[in-house]
Formats: structure tokens, C-alpha cells, sequence
């Protein structure tokens, strides 16, 4: 236990990358070894390494505990947990990525199920429904008792992490920046329910700011510690296709919601499906996918289940896609009192969504 | 040697009478104001020796003091100068003293004799006839304006002389009869809803607001036509009553908005100030308090076209006029209330590039910069926000197609029938239409039945409707069923109701 402290001054020493750490720490075995390893050895060792900034070499030769102790002192204070890539509560399927964070700071709790995890991960600015399929995905992964991975940001991130923790399941949300900080900060209260039913994840010690730099090596922890990762709505710019990729070098099966190919919020996921991502077609292909459930058609059911006027709807909905009131009267032929009142209802029943002025079928 | 005159003296939207005395005596030769009068006043008197002098009559050379009575209220205007004229030429034997009883003088004087427009003729000869003035002397160019109100006897003039020569040599001036009693009928707008292209759905939500007066919100993002419909909102609110339309026109008399070419208010005002406005432009003030915007759309629509784009600080101002349906401002010069009871027409961009959830643009905003334009405006003003609307813009193919919408002559003619079944309704309540609804009225007249109260607790559940939202949306069922002209509030009129309500809806948020 008391080695901690040696994993979190080799991991916070100043222009020293995760790579040489990771090369130093296959020389020496652990880090304190390196530690207390004698000057010579130290420069014989750098040898191996990547090339290296100067002030690395001799900020590691300094030897100088203080940052380490801080950053100990400060998770005290604040209830941030830490595990060290030696430790067997280590998420087991990080080990296999290329470059494993040698300390992860937390907070909440970590579990073994969570090694069946699976990641959502989609753009900030989400449509209302791109948030709908990723709260849905989440609350079904929920359901079957596995674990969603996310990153908390606005849009679709958030709604998984929703998703998952209205079902009731666990999740866990990786941040770009210290685990005390909350970014978006209006995401408060999803933090605090997040640490609660499950775990807030960093690689970067408390108090370090959300810079944009640290958002891809973020990503690559939420692929790298699910089994499996789905993008539910992404242009063409979202930094979720970067997690994609780093999921297809890991190794993993990227699911990948399809749009229309005229919405220009859906272009990345579209691409990813070319690109050979597997298209997710209903919520229940996940189920399916993880071989949790034999998949059972729920069609006929539904309809059985609207008045005549509901179905009306409902199947002019299927016709159109997300479309406006508008078009549903046109459609139709109904009034746009008869299509508001209808749509309420069939919203209430959980058949479709609106925002923004958008009506579709969310089932 | 001394003369008395009536005229009359603004307080608010009423006005008071006031009583000129001059007094000739011997002296050197000069002209005092007393009686608390303001700067307007006090400079009267150069231009009353202009006028008396330049009308060919001669000034009197004495010391000459002018007293408005009563002399402890503060007198603003130019409606004066006539007064005092005639004051000064009736005391210096010009005109014979006796002849001007029973008659009240208001109009300011140019150099050359001209008497010219004043703001505020409405109230004041309202004021005077209401003290039993039976004839009032008033400029040419207020006459039509003051025509309205009957039971008096309004002579319009131009010239000072004419006043003389009516009644030392008894020139006829004939009283003013009104052109404008029969156009004082509402006409419809110039602009008809039939020119909008598509938003059938707007129309309709926009058709249930003016049914009742509901407060609402549009978003959409630019190009998707709020600013287009808001402007006809006013021409489907149903006609003003003739004591509306009196109160309104009483509104701009004050305020100096009317002239020649629109001498009186006979319809409902859409009023559309530009976000740098002041506090004092909106909700009316000054040393000698004026109406603002919030009065001037008395009865009418008050539009605030891109909301977020206002000082916070003038948003948090409409509130207390729009509950209490007045605004009361106290200054030095008096303390006044002004009517302001108008229906709120807001319009916003999702975000502030404008296209944040638009099908076809990329908004460039970032999601901390949509919330916090939302944020914007304060949880309050909300509050009194009865109906928001999603717009999107129209598809080219309904622009070019032939317009077969609904005019705002047959949606005006169901707001009215709908606003009767209100009137009829609130009889005996201090109220007059839902939106006035206050929760122990909506017990009262708001019942709903079971099936609808499952309804309602299931869309609160299932669509996370905020607690809030509850009483706004049994107002707006009230005012859809209204407009079917049917008692009892129905389920589908709750549910429809609960589809105006766009800003209760969890995805629009995280």
C-alpha cells in the first residue's frame, strides 16, 4: 500500500510521458524500484527510452516526493480512491490495451462486473433523438444488469449515463479532468447519482483542469475498459469517432446507430457503418448482439395495443420518420388539435418523442 | 383689472381643471407665472406676447400676473398658452370678461398667432366635460382626436384671432363634428395570416392564445417566420368596446402619439420595442410621468422580438406590470398609474447562432453557450410564460404553393365567440378570460374527470412535466375547449394542452 505513493510520483513527474513511464516500469518491475534506483542505473536505463525532454531526466533524478504527497493528502480530503495497475481491482481489460494508465483515481466504487461493461459515447450537441436512443440504450443495458461507460459531457453522454441510472443499473463516467471537478458543471447532480451507482474515473489527479488535450487519451480508457462500444448519434466532427477508433485498435466491436443520410448530425455514425461498424437497427438488437435475449418481434403487439386514431398516427410516424405537426396533419388529413391530442397520448403510452418541435417513434 | 379662464392640467391618464387668473395693475411693466408651473409654462409668456401682438392687438404695458389655480399642484404643458392669452386680453378689455364663462381654452401658441397641436387633448377635455364645461376652444389639429367622447362642444381654431372675432364680432365658428365616429369601427389589419405559408400548427396554438390572452414564447430558429406571425396575433384579437378604445386613445394622447393622420386608436396596437430599450421607454416615466411601452400596448400585443438579447433588468421590469395589469410610477411630479394590460408575445433563437436543432444548418454554438442563452431569462419570467412554441422554418415546396390558409377574419371571428363564452363565464369573478385563472378559480371552473386526471398524472410521470406547468395547462385546455365552445374540459383538450408546453420536455435539455 505504501508503494502508492511511488506510482503517483512516477505518473505526476513533469514532461514525462505515459510511454516512457510504462518502458521504465517493464525495466524496474515497479516504480519503487525506480525510485530508489541509484543515478547510474537510472541513466543507463533512459538508454532504452523514447527520446526524452531534459527536464524529464532530471526531474525524475530530483527525486522529489512533494506533488505525490499532495495529490495523497487531497484524496483524503476529498474521498477519491486510487488503483494502481498492480492492484486486482485494476479494470482487467485496460491490461490489454497499449497504453494502460499506471494509476486511475476514482470515485464511488469499481466492481468485477463492470468488466462486461458496455460504452456509449455520441456528440455534445445531440439531437432530441440521438439523446432518446442513447437514454434508451442505457436503461436496456441497465435492465439486463451491465454496466454503461461514458464520458459525461453534454448530449449524448449524459443521456446514456440517464439511461442507465433510471434502469436502475450501474455506470461509470471517465473524465477529462480531475475526478473532484465537475465538467459540464451543470451536470452536479448526474455526478453525485453517478458516484453513487457507480464510479467517476480519471486518470488525471484531482484538480487538474478539463483541457482539450486531455480528452482523446480520456477516450481511450472508455473503450479500453468496455467490452464493447456503441456510437449513437455522431457528425462528421464529434470527438466520438476518435473513441471509435480507438475501440477498432483495441480490438473491439463498435456498434453504430444509423441516421438519415441527410441529417447532418448523423453523418459520423453513417460513415462508421461504411467504414464496418455494426448497425444498430432497434434498441433490442443490443440484447441480441450480446447474446442476452433471443430477439423477439414486439410489432404486432404494438399496434394491437393503439386505438384506430393512434395507429393512424403511429404508422404515418413510420412513413415520415422524425417530422413535424404539419406534416402529420397533411398526412393524415386530421386536424392539428386531433394530431397534438393523439401524439400526447401515444407519448404518455412510450411509443414516440418530441422536442424541439420534432415528433418521432421511439420504440 | 382681472379675468378668469378654465382650462385643464394632465395628472396620469386623467386630467384636472385649472383656473387661469390674471390680474392687470399698474407698474412696470412685466409677466409673471405663478401656481407652480414648470418650465414649459414659465416660457409661455414669450410666446404669448408674440402671439397677442403679432394677432394685431396690443400687449398690455402693465404688470401682469398670472396665477393657476389650485396653486399647489405642479403644471406641465403648452396647453396653457392659449388660456393665459386669453386671460391677458379678456382682463386688458379686449375680449368682454362675461362672454368667456362656461367655455374651457386649451392650445399652444406659435409667434405668429397659430394655435398649435398639444399632447393630451383626449383626457383633458374628458376632465373638463366631466366638470360640466359645456364648450371647449381647442386646436384644429386635436379636434378629431377629442371627438370621440359627445356631450360637448368642441370649436376648433387656428388662429388666436378667430377666438377674439368669435366673440366680439360674432363670427360664427361651427362645433366640430366627428369624421372619424364611424371609422372609430375596428378594420381589420393589413396583415392576414392567410399570407403565412404552412405552421398550421402555429396558427392554431397562436389562435388559442389570443383566445384568452395566454403569455407565450416562440422558438424557431431565424427565417422560420416568429416575427411574421406575432405581427398578426393583433389583427386575430377580437375588436375593442368603445371604452377601450377611449381608454387606448387616452394612452397616446398622453404619450403625444397622435396627430392628424391617426387622430384616434380604434384598434388593438402591436408594439414591438427594440431590445436597447430603457427601463423608463418601457414602463413609462419621467419628471411628469408618460406611459411606456407596457401602457401603450394597453389591450394589445407587446412583442419582444429575440428575447435573451434584453437587459436582464428590463425583463425582471415587466413582471410586476404584467401581473397587476398596471404600472404605478412615482416621481416628483406625482405619483401615477397607467393601465397595461397586454397580451406577451416573446420570440428567441434556440441558441445564439440561431440553428442549434435545425434539420439543415450546423449550429456553431457550443452546448455551454445554448444553455446559458437559455438561461437567459429568469426562472420568474417563465413562470408567466403560458405557452411555448417550437418553430421550424417551412419547406420551399409550401412556400411556392398556393396559399389556402385560414384568414385571420375566420380565426378572429372563433377567438371572439370564445371570448364571449369567457365574459359570460367570469361574470361574477373580478376576471375576464383563463389566463386570469387563479388556482382557487381553476377548482372552481376548471373540473376535469377521472380518465383526464389519469392523463395528466401519466404525462407528469412519463414526460417529466415540471410541477408548474400544471395549472398552465388546465388554463390552456380551458381556452381550447372555449374555442370549440364546449363546457366541459375534455381529454383531448388537456392532451393537446399539454403539447404548447415545448420547454417542460427533458430532451430539450441535459
Amino acid at each position: 500500500m505504501n508503494d502508492v505513493i511511488y506510482d503517483l510520483w512516477l505518473t505526476s513527474i513533469e514532461g514525462f510521458g505515459l510511454r516512457n513511464q510504462l518502458k521504465l516500469l517493464e525495466i524496474f518491475g515497479c516504480s519503487r524500484r525506480i525510485f530508489e534506483g541509484s543515478k547510474d542505473i537510472l541513466l543507463e536505463a533512459f538508454q532504452n527510452l523514447d527520446r526524452m525532454e531534459k527536464r524529464a531526466a532530471t526531474n525524475i533524478l530530483r527525486k522529489d516526493l512533494s506533488t505525490a504527497q499532495l495529490i495523497i493528502k487531497e484524496n483524503e480530503k476529498q474521498g477519491i480512491h486510487v488503483v494502481t495497475i498492480r492492484d486486482d481491482q485494476y479494470p482487467p481489460r485496460l491490461l490489454d490495451i497499449w497504453d494502460p494508465p499506471i494509476v486511475l483515481y476514482y470515485k464511488g466504487d469499481l466492481q468485477s462486473r463492470d468488466k462486461d461493461a458496455v460504452a456509449i459515447v455520441g456528440a455534445r450537441k445531440a439531437t432530441p433523438y440521438g439523446k432518446w436512443v442513447s437514454e434508451s440504450l442505457g436503461k436496456k443495458l441497465a435492465d439486463h444488469g451491465i454496466t454503461v461507460i461514458s464520458g459525461m459531457a453534454y448530449g449524448i453522454d449524459s443521456a446514456s449515463h440517464k439511461g442507465a441510472l433510471s434502469g436502475g443499473g450501474r455506470t461509470l463516467a471517465v473524465l477529462g479532468c480531475g475526478p473532484d471537478i465537475c465538467y459540464p458543471s451543470s451536470n452536479r447532480q448526474l455526478m453525485s447519482a453517478i458516484e453513487e451507482n457507480g464510479a467517476i474515473i480519471s486518470e488525471f489527479p484531482p484538480g487538474t483542469p478539463p483541457l482539450a488535450s486531455n480528452f482523446p487519451r480520456r477516450n481511450r480508457i472508455i473503450s479500453g475498459m468496455a467490452r464493447c462500444m456503441i456510437v449513437a448519434e455522431a457528425g462528421l466532427s464529434s470527438g466520438s469517432l476518435i473513441t471509435a477508433e480507438c475501440a477498432l485498435e483495441q480490438g473491439k466491436e463498435v456498434f453504430a446507430v444509423p441516421g438519415n443520410i441527410n441529417s447532418i448530425y448523423s453523418i459520423g455514425t453513417n460513415k462508421l457503418i461504411k467504414d464496418g461498424a455494426t448497425p444498430l437497427i432497434r434498441i433490442a438488437d443490443i440484447s441480441l448482439e450480446l447474446g442476452l435475449e433471443n430477439g423477439k418481434v414486439e410489432e404486432e403487439f404494438l399496434s394491437t395495443k393503439l386505438g384506430r386514431d393512434e395507429r393512424i398516427i403511429y404508422e404515418a410516424l413510420k412513413d415520415l420518420g422524425t417530422t413535424s405537426a404539419d406534416a402529420l396533419c397533411k398526412k393524415t388529413g386530421k386536424s392539428v388539435s386531433d394530431v397534438y391530442a393523439l401524439v400526447t397520448i401515444l407519448e404518455i403510452k412510450g411509443i414516440v418523442e418530441t422536442a424541439q418541435g420534432k415528433i418521432f417513434i421511439a420504440k | 383689472m382681472f379675468a378668469k379662464v378654465i382650462s385643464g392640467s394632465l395628472n396620469g391618464l386623467d386630467s384636472e381643471v385649472i383656473t387661469v387668473e390674471v390680474d392687470l395693475a399698474n407698474g412696470l411693466p412685466s409677466l409673471q407665472v405663478v401656481g407652480l408651473p414648470d418650465l414649459s409654462v414659465r416660457e409661455s409668456k414669450e410666446r404669448i406676447r408674440a402671439a397677442i401682438s403679432n394677432s394685431g392687438y396690443k400687449f398690455p404695458a402693465k404688470r401682469i400676473t398670472v396665477n393657476l389655480s389650485p396653486a399647489n399642484t405642479r403644471k406641465e404643458g403648452t396647453q396653457f398658452d392659449l388660456p393665459i392669452a386669453i386671460g391677458i386680453l379678456a382682463a386688458s378689455g379686449i375680449i368682454k370678461l362675461d362672454l368667456c364663462e362656461g367655455y374651457a381654452f386649451i392650445g399652444e401658441l406659435s409667434l405668429d398667432g397659430k394655435i398649435r397641436h398639444v399632447k393630451g387633448a383626449l383626457p383633458l377635455v374628458m376632465g373638463l366635460r366631466n366638470k360640466g364645461i359645456k364648450g371647449i376652444f381647442l386646436p384644429m389639429a386635436n379636434a378629431e382626436e377629442a371627438s370621440v367622447i359627445d356631450r360637448v362642444r368642441l370649436y376648433p381654431v387656428r388662429y388666436l384671432s378667430e377666438i377674439t372675432e368669435f366673440f366680439m364680432r360674432g363670427i360664427v365658428i361651427e362645433p366640430y363634428e366627428s369624421k372619424t365616429i364611424g371609422k372609430f369601427e375596428s378594420t381589420l389589419l393589413s396583415e392576414d395570416f392567410a399570407e403565412v405559408s404552412g405552421q398550421e400548427a402555429i396558427k392554431r396554438a397562436l389562435q388559442i392564445a389570443a383566445s384568452a390572452s395566454h403569455n407565450l414564447l416562440m422558438i424557431g430558429p431565424p427565417g422560420s417566420g416568429k416575427t411574421m406571425m406575432a405581427r398578426r396575433i393583433a389583427g386575430i384579437l377580437p375588436g375593442l368596446t368603445y371604452e377601450e378604445k377611449l381608454e387606448v386613445t387616452k394612452i397616446y394622447s398622453v404619450a403625444g402619439e397622435l396627430d392628424s393622420q391617426r387622430p384616434v386608436i380604434s384598434q388593438r396596437q402591436f408594439r414591438a420595442p427594440h431590445h436597447t430599450i430603457t427601463q423608463t421607454a418601457l414602463v413609462g416615466g419621467g419628471r411628469n410621468p408618460k406611459p411606456g411601452e407596457v401602457s401603450l400596448s394597453h389591450y394589445g400585443v407587446l412583442f419582444f422580438d429575440e428575447l435573451p438579447e434584453f437587459n436582464r433588468n428590463i425583463l425582471e421590469l415587466l413582471r410586476q406590470p404584467m401581473e397587476d395589469e398596471k404600472i404605478t410610477i412615482a416621481r416628483a411630479g406625482g405619483i401615477v398609474t397607467f393601465p397595461s394590460k397586454f397580451m406577451f408575445v416573446a420570440s428567441m433563437n434556440p441558441c445564439p447562432c440561431g440553428y442549434y436543432g435545425d434539420a439543415t444548418h450546423e449550429c456553431t454554438c457550443s452546448m455551454s453557450q445554448v444553455r446559458n442563452y437559455m438561461a437567459k431569462i429568469s426562472g420568474p419570467l417563465f413562470d408567466r410564460l403560458d405557452m411555448h412554441l417550437e418553430i421550424s422554418p417551412v419547406q420551399y415546396q409550401e412556400l411556392t404553393r398556393e396559399h389556402s390558409g385560414r384568414t385571420s377574419f375566420d380565426m378572429r371571428k372563433e377567438v371572439e365567440s370564445a371570448r364571449q363564452i369567457q365574459i359570460d363565464r367570469y361574470q361574477k369573478e373580478t376576471i375576464s378570460y383563463n389566463s386570469q385563472l387563479t388556482p382557487a378559480l381553476i377548482r372552481k371552473y376548471c373540473g376535469i374527470d377521472r380518465e383526464t386526471r389519469d392523463l395528466l398524472e401519466n404525462a407528469f410521470e412519463r414526460l417529466a412535466l415540471s410541477a408548474r406547468a400544471y395549472n398552465k395547462i388546465i388554463k390552456l385546455a380551458r381556452s381550447i375547449a372555449d374555442l370549440e365552445g364546449v363546457e366541459g374540459i375534455k381529454l383531448k383538450h388537456v392532451a393537446e394542452a399539454i403539447q404548447y408546453r415545448s420547454l417542460d420536455k427533458k430532451y430539450r435539455g441535459i
